[in-house]
């Protein structure tokens, strides 16, 4: 298996970095900036979120004059919670070479509320998004929104090396 | 240089964002390329399945004391993962089910499902990670997090590519 991957790594081009000592993969986080994978993440994130949702919802002019305006502040909202994410990455990367349980504890503890506060604005406004479309549209719109955080997630993922 | 499982995880995690570029905005608005995208990361998910437990203790490297009281706790916490993983088996049983003739109760139905789920999995999340701090340095509990943050991303764009949307 490992011999697969690998295989399907070169034909991808990529194979170097991967193969490449421990220390390279540890040091990933410092070679890239962490300000523009977030750059990139958001950048490409809320741009190609607003064409797919209209695309996928085809909404009536009725429901665009009432979804639109929760979506962006629901997407504001939670821009807010991802860049106390970034914040955190920021600071394992900082701490990354000696990183302390008291530190660990802490990045641990905050990065479990973020999630927590990510799950808590879905909710708070799937009745708003509710009220200005229909549930079908909805459900499709929260379905093209984890499909766009799946693919974030896997890169954002892969950026970030464990703890030593 | 990097170990064997390691490289098991890098290896998963890069060969799904090689895949994760073909599975582009396009393809979530002209729904194709899923089947391809499916099928290949279905040999990613085997790539590690099989060998996520090496990889915790590889990584881990707890001793003695951590180890006799690690896994009693962690077979807890998947089993518990497990059941809420039947639960989203269900919730796309369903949605396939009525895929083809959606109603907009039913499409309120699966929403509320959906977040009872997340909920759930958030709850589980929080429990264990405090139950593995009592068992373990903060540093390996939040390696271990790590672990399952990075195999929980390849699982979800499997997912991700799976689901078509609703027509």
């Amino acid at each position: 298996m490992v011999k697969t991957a690998i295989v399907l790594l070169m034909l991808c081009g990529i194979a170097s970095s991967i193969i490449a000592a421990e220390t390279e993969v540890v040091v990933e986080i410092q070679k890239v900036s962490v300000d523009d994978v977030y750059k990139m993440v958001k950048s490409l994130a809320e741009s190609d979120r607003k064409v797919l949702i209209s695309k996928n919802l085809k909404m009536n002019k009725d429901e665009r004059q009432k979804f639109w305006p929760v979506y962006t502040q629901y997407r504001k909202d939670i821009g807010k919670v991802q860049t106390d994410q970034f914040n955190l990455i920021k600071k394992f990367a900082k701490n990354y070479h000696s990183l302390s349980d008291d530190k660990a504890n802490e990045l641990l503890d905050a990065h479990l509320q973020s999630k927590r506060n990510i799950l808590k604005i879905r909710k708070k406004y799937l009745n708003d998004f509710k009220n200005s479309v229909p549930a079908i549209k909805v459900a499709k719109f929260f379905q093209v929104e984890n499909k766009l955080n799946a693919i974030v997630n896997v890169r954002l993922a892969e950026q970030i090396p464990l703890v030593k | 240089m990097i170990n064997k499982s390691q490289l098991k995880l890098v290896a998963a995690l890069l060969i799904s964002v090689v895949l994760s570029s073909s599975f582009s905005v396009t393809a979530i608005a002209k729904e194709d390329g899923y089947g391809k995208l499916k099928s290949a990361l279905k040999d990613v998910r085997a790539l590690y399945r099989a060998d996520k437990a090496e990889i915790i203790i590889d990584e881990l490297k707890m001793t003695k004391k951590e180890n006799n009281a690690f896994w009693s706790v962690y077979n807890a916490y998947t089993n518990e993962l497990k059941g809420v993983g039947n639960d989203m088996v269900k919730l796309i049983a369903g949605y396939a089910d009525n895929a083809t003739s959606m109603t907009n109760d039913y499409a309120d139905k699966m929403i509320d499902d959906y977040f009872d789920i997340q909920s759930k999995k958030m709850d589980i999340l929080e429990n264990y990670v405090s139950k593995f701090k009592k068992i373990m340095p903060a540093t390996k509990v939040a390696k271990l997090y790590q672990i399952e943050n990075k195999l929980t991303a390849v699982n979800d764009l499997e997912l991700a590519a799976s689901v078509p949307l609703i027509k």
